[in-house]
């Protein structure tokens, strides 16, 4: 096992529950009467075959890359951040609502202060299911979705009433200095993705090489035990899983001031889900997240130019991040079961 | 709206009758999830096998003209997904709840993609006419409770009858004590010579079945089409209601009326307006959500083995050194999420 279990090793079980993933998925598209390798063809020619449908893969990445460290860290914690969604709409609500800066801020500081916004509106909405599941043991699972409910209606109201801007499904814009510089002109990358990578190095850095971190993985791997040895169990697990919640927060402030410059109707096609594949794929590294996210959101980019383009739906991309996940469950177990290691 | 309004009889007899009706989905999902809680299983996916039911449902009812025909679909398809959840879970020792998270990918995205391939090109979508409501005789003119319960469509008393059905399955038979030993003490299960595993696959078969019984009710019986997102969380609230109704099948059929009910209210007050924003009332469901579910959790007394994968088949391996490999600490993890 030794001589297998290394790095190869895993590149080739990952490649090879690729391949079953997609040729699952073939089977699927066959039945519905689809041609599967054209709709393959259409998706790595979109993702790939061009400067836009690059950066667009990175543009896409951006908020997937967020929302699976928020993922990441509470998974190493040992809680669920089913809501990832729910705290980055959040995130979204309060970048935008600073964002029309009422309140006068100099340009220079206007982004700032909508980023910090949005990590503590993140935080906030991240903090009420930690405090409900560490105080009265209600399951954070059920807790973060409900979560995610609750901020689409929010969201979908102040779209709808208080903010809207009467013309698109979409709230009136924010001003010009809250707009994060593009990187590549012309097309929508921007620095939101320089923004990712840097929290992705940051959280790779804060579990590996902090206390709170070395914390953070010992309750992960055994709550018990890391009570025994004296650690303040609940406030760590309440502090990873509220700093979490500011990730995915930030995820939506990418959203607004890097691409929307607003608040639209279905800002997220369910980019907390898709952070969730990517964290377990991942294995719960924030390395590997990143290289994961990049490649799920090409995934998800192609798609889309092959539902132009074919007509097949672009939930194909759903189905086979789905189908790699539950072929890497099945495989995997029983020996690897939550994976905890950062790295 | 004045507070005397909200006193009526008038304002209530509706109420309640939409609130039956609302509840039957949930019933259906929650009655299922007590027998699959009860053997041990923790299904998060009931939403996306809500939704394939959904479907498959609406797809068979559209095909054959037979609702009936198409409920059955619903339920076999959640049947299905039912097993492939069991698989990884069960036999495979799976997590529990991230074989749920991505079995409502899975499913939610096979639903849609199915959808909109099946019926997304023609330009006029497909509707179902909706079932006739069925007065039972005598019942349904019993004063105040007579129409709201009694005039209903005939799936609504299918709901009624597998009230007292699953109680006295998981409570009464034989089955229903190897489910509850699948759950609370799977060793014992094993010792007395009865497979856990070939019990907790028929127990999740069960309960993805009436998840997908669930939604093709919410689509053949009720809204007589697919949309995607229909199914709106009803599958989490059904978490909710089987930790709230402590896992028997009265009291969950009693917290489903609940969140009928404050469906029904919510829909109510947002056409005669109140001083809450329309947009927001459609949360209420939610927040109540959240409330059952801390004060349920409050009581405490999940079956013991719940998320347990029980694997003695595989003669346990001893832990590895690596990190990445502790099976213990990670299956500990899982355990105390849900036992706290």
């Amino acid at each position: 096992m030794s001589l297998l279990a290394g790095r190869w090793w895993d590149v080739a079980t990952g490649a090879g529950l690729l391949a079953a993933a997609l040729a699952a998925t073939a089977l699927l598209l066959a039945l519905l009467g689809a041609n599967p390798l054209l709709a393959y063809g259409d998706i790595l020619a979109g993702a790939f075959g061009s400067v836009s449908g690059l950066t667009e893969d990175l543009v896409y990445a951006t908020p997937v890359i967020l929302t699976s460290l928020s993922v990441i860290l509470a998974f190493t914690c040992g809680l669920w951040n089913i809501g990832a969604d729910g705290q980055l709409y959040l995130g979204a609500i309060a970048a935008v609502g600073v964002g029309f800066n009422g309140l006068g801020l100099p340009a220079p500081l206007l982004l700032p202060a909508m980023a910090a916004a949005a990590l503590l509106a993140g935080a906030l909405w991240a903090a009420i299911p930690a405090l409900l599941r560490l105080r009265f043991g209600a399951s954070e699972v059920i807790v973060t979705i409900m979560g995610n409910f609750l901020a689409v209606t929010l969201a979908t109201y102040l779209i709808g009433g208080p903010w809207a801007s009467g013309i698109t499904p979409a709230t009136r814009p924010v001003v010009a200095a809250g707009f994060l510089p593009v990187l590549v002109p012309g097309t929508r990358l921007n620095a939101g993705f320089v923004i990712a990578l840097a929290a992705a190095v940051l959280l790779s850095f804060l579990l590996r090489r902090t206390v709170f971190g070395y914390r953070v993985r010992t309750i992960g791997q055994n709550a018990d035990a890391a009570r025994y040895a004296g650690m303040p169990v609940g406030r760590v697990m309440f502090a990873a899983f509220a700093l979490a919640g500011a990730l995915a927060g930030l995820a939506g402030f990418c959203e607004v001031a890097g691409v929307f410059h607003n608040l639209p109707n279905g800002l997220s096609p369910g980019y907390g889900y898709t952070g969730i594949v990517v964290a377990l794929l991942a294995r719960l590294g924030p390395g590997r997240a990143v290289t994961i996210a990049c490649g799920l959101a090409a995934l998800n980019v192609g798609s889309g130019s092959m539902q132009r383009s074919l007509g097949i739906p672009v939930s194909l991309a759903a189905i086979l991040e789905a189908t790699l996940i539950l072929l890497v469950l099945a495989v995997r177990m029983p020996q690897r079961r939550a994976p905890v290691a950062p790295g | 709206m004045t507070p005397s309004a909200m006193l009526s009889l008038l304002f209530w007899v509706p109420l309640l009758g939409a609130g039956v009706r609302i509840a039957t989905p949930l019933l259906f999902a929650g009655l299922g999830e007590v027998v699959a809680e009860r053997a041990g299983l923790l299904n998060v996916g009931i939403e996306g096998m809500m939704a394939l039911g959904a479907f498959a449902g609406f797809a068979l009812a559209v095909g054959t003209g037979d609702p009936w025909l198409g409920l059955l679909g619903g339920a076999l398809a959640g049947l299905l997904a039912g097993l492939l959840f069991g698989w990884l879970t069960v036999l495979r020792g799976a997590d529990q709840i991230v074989t749920g998270v991505a079995m409502n990918i899975l499913a939610l995205g096979t639903a849609s993609l199915a959808y909109q391939m099946r019926f997304g090109s023609s330009r006029d979508v497909p509707e179902l006419p909706a079932l006739a409501a069925l007065r039972l005789p005598w019942l349904s003119t019993l004063p105040v409770i007579g129409r709201p319960f009694f005039g209903q469509t005939s799936i609504v008393y299918l709901g009624y009858l597998l009230i007292p059905l699953v109680w006295l399955l998981v409570e009464r038979t034989r089955w229903g004590l190897h489910v509850r030993a699948a759950g609370g003490n799977p060793e014992a299960l094993d010792s007395a010579g009865v497979s856990v595993w070939r019990v907790r696959l028929q127990a999740i078969a069960f309960g993805g079945a009436l998840a997908g019984l669930g939604g093709a009710t919410l689509s053949v019986a009720q809204v007589g089409a697919y949309v995607d997102g229909m199914i709106g969380g009803r599958g989490f609230i059904a978490l909710a209601v089987t930790v709230f109704g402590g896992w028997r099948a009265g009291r969950v059929a009693a917290a489903c009326l609940l969140f009928g009910m404050a469906d029904a209210l919510q829909l109510r007050l947002q056409l005669v307006g109140t001083a809450v924003p329309a947009g927001l009332l459609v949360g209420l469901p939610y927040l109540l959500t959240v409330a059952v579910v801390t004060i349920g959790a409050g009581r405490g007394g999940y079956p013991a083995a719940i998320n347990q994968p029980y694997l003695r088949r595989r003669a346990r391996r001893p832990a590895r050194a690596h990190p990445a490999n502790a099976p213990a600490g990670a299956l500990q993890a899982t355990h105390q999420e849900i036992k706290p």
